[in-house]
């Protein structure tokens, strides 16, 4: 069915979130509608509540909020900015774009003063919202909080903004990062390298998944050196399919998935077999189901083959590949 | 939320975790929403057990921000 401009006006105000989504699903030029909606308070705030129901990705609607230039969406697309298992990279880089449109010179100049401030949420907030802006002042001021700020989230928060910003100035104070004494700053740091996708932080990657006691920080490593996507990191990784749930932890170790769905991303045939042993020592562990969908994942990206979790059929595929 | 076993909620909470900032940790609503439904289905003992092998896949410092975002919650004091 196509669409126009006119039905999805006529969704938001009927407040129909399932014709929206349809609407949205379609090739509508989401631009025009924008156009004249500008500083329209009902579109505004239906769109706000539809960015919490709609599943799929929301960047389409954040650069449509943006555009209809309402102050009372920075909030919400400030909100946006947070790392969060439902907010993709590139819906928050949206919502950045989108946020850059919302606020002025002001509001800049404030954001730099705040990151002095005594109170912690608001050099939070500030190190959050900068990254909205990815020049080189910005991108220096940053690097400051990440090594020097005495708050351990107000230094994990900018390490998160330097890795959305992904300039390669960052690399380098991200890798010492990788030694605070916070386990969320070392996280963090690690996924933010991940982002700037720069081979020169692999080897630091690498020994924060084999070496830090914490397995949150070796679990983003792990997703890291995954989305650097160098067969560096190969060998690392299939250790890391061993790495060892804490007693008792029946849901898996969190560490052992992110491993395989990166060796899954590398595409190493090295990885084939350690998959395929991974495969079968979780498949008699009824405790992580999870973890059997993963390795078999892997196996499908490297091998562009579908056996499922039938271990039999990937080791015979095996001995034909090496015959 | 409904049919919440502790498995399924330390499940929920590990794959919350493991993309989540502290900042996030400590104010998911759902992470609240979880530790509400425990406290009802299962008590006290069955927060901590979710909190702690939550925590233990997640690394110590996550299982503090789960703690705070609890606080509250019965008699669970984060």
């Amino acid at each position: 069915m196509t669409y126009n401009k006119d039905n999805f006006w006529d969704a938001i105000q009927s407040k129909n979130f399932s014709l929206m989504e349809n609407i949205l699903k379609s090739e509508i030029d989401i631009n025009i509608f924008a156009n004249d909606k500008k500083g329209d308070m009902v579109a505004a705030e239906t769109l706000i509540d539809f960015l919490n129901e709609y599943p799929e990705n929301k960047s389409k609607l954040i650069t449509l909020l943006g555009e209809i230039g309402v102050d009372k969406a920075k909030f919400r697309l400030i909100g946006l900015l947070e790392i969060n298992y439902k907010i993709k990279k590139e819906e928050r880089d949206a919502a950045a774009e989108s946020l850059k449109n919302l606020l002025n010179a002001d509001d800049f100049n404030n954001f730099i003063a705040d990151l002095s401030d005594e109170d912690s949420e608001k050099r939070y907030n500030a190190t959050r919202v900068l990254r909205v802006y990815p020049n080189y002042i910005v991108i220096e001021k940053l690097i400051y909080v990440l090594l020097n700020d005495n708050d351990e989230f107000v230094r994990e928060r900018a390490a998160y903004s330097l890795g959305d910003i992904s300039n390669e100035n960052a690399i380098e104070p991200l890798i010492t990062a990788l030694k605070d004494k916070s386990d969320f700053v070392r996280g963090a740091s690690a996924v933010a390298l991940g982002y700037i996708e720069d081979e020169n932080a692999i080897d630091q990657l690498i020994l924060a998944l084999s070496d830090d006691e914490n397995p949150g920080v070796r679990l983003r490593a792990a997703r890291s050196l995954g989305l650097i996507g160098s067969k560096k990191a190969t060998k690392a990784l299939i250790n890391a399919l061993q790495d060892s749930a804490p007693k008792g932890d029946f849901v898996g170790n969190t560490v052992n998935k992110e491993a395989a769905q990166a060796l899954g991303k590398i595409g190493d045939k090295n990885a084939i077999v350690p998959l395929i042993e991974a495969l079968e020592s979780w498949s008699s562990d009824s405790r992580i189901p999870n973890s059997k969908m993963v390795a078999v994942t892997a196996l499908e990206n490297i091998t562009q083959k579908d056996f499922g979790n039938d271990t039999t059929q990937w080791w015979k595929y095996y001995e034909e590949i090496t015959i | 939320m409904t049919n919440l076993t502790i498995e399924s909620a330390i499940d929920k909470i590990v794959e919350i975790g493991r993309y989540s900032s502290a900042f996030d940790l400590r104010t998911n609503s759902e992470i609240r929403e979880i530790g509400e439904t425990i406290n009802k289905e299962y008590g006290f003992s069955g927060m901590v057990q979710v909190c702690e092998s939550a925590g233990s896949s997640l690394g110590g410092s996550a299982l503090r921000m789960i703690e705070k975002n609890w606080s509250g919650i019965g008699n669970w004091r984060g």
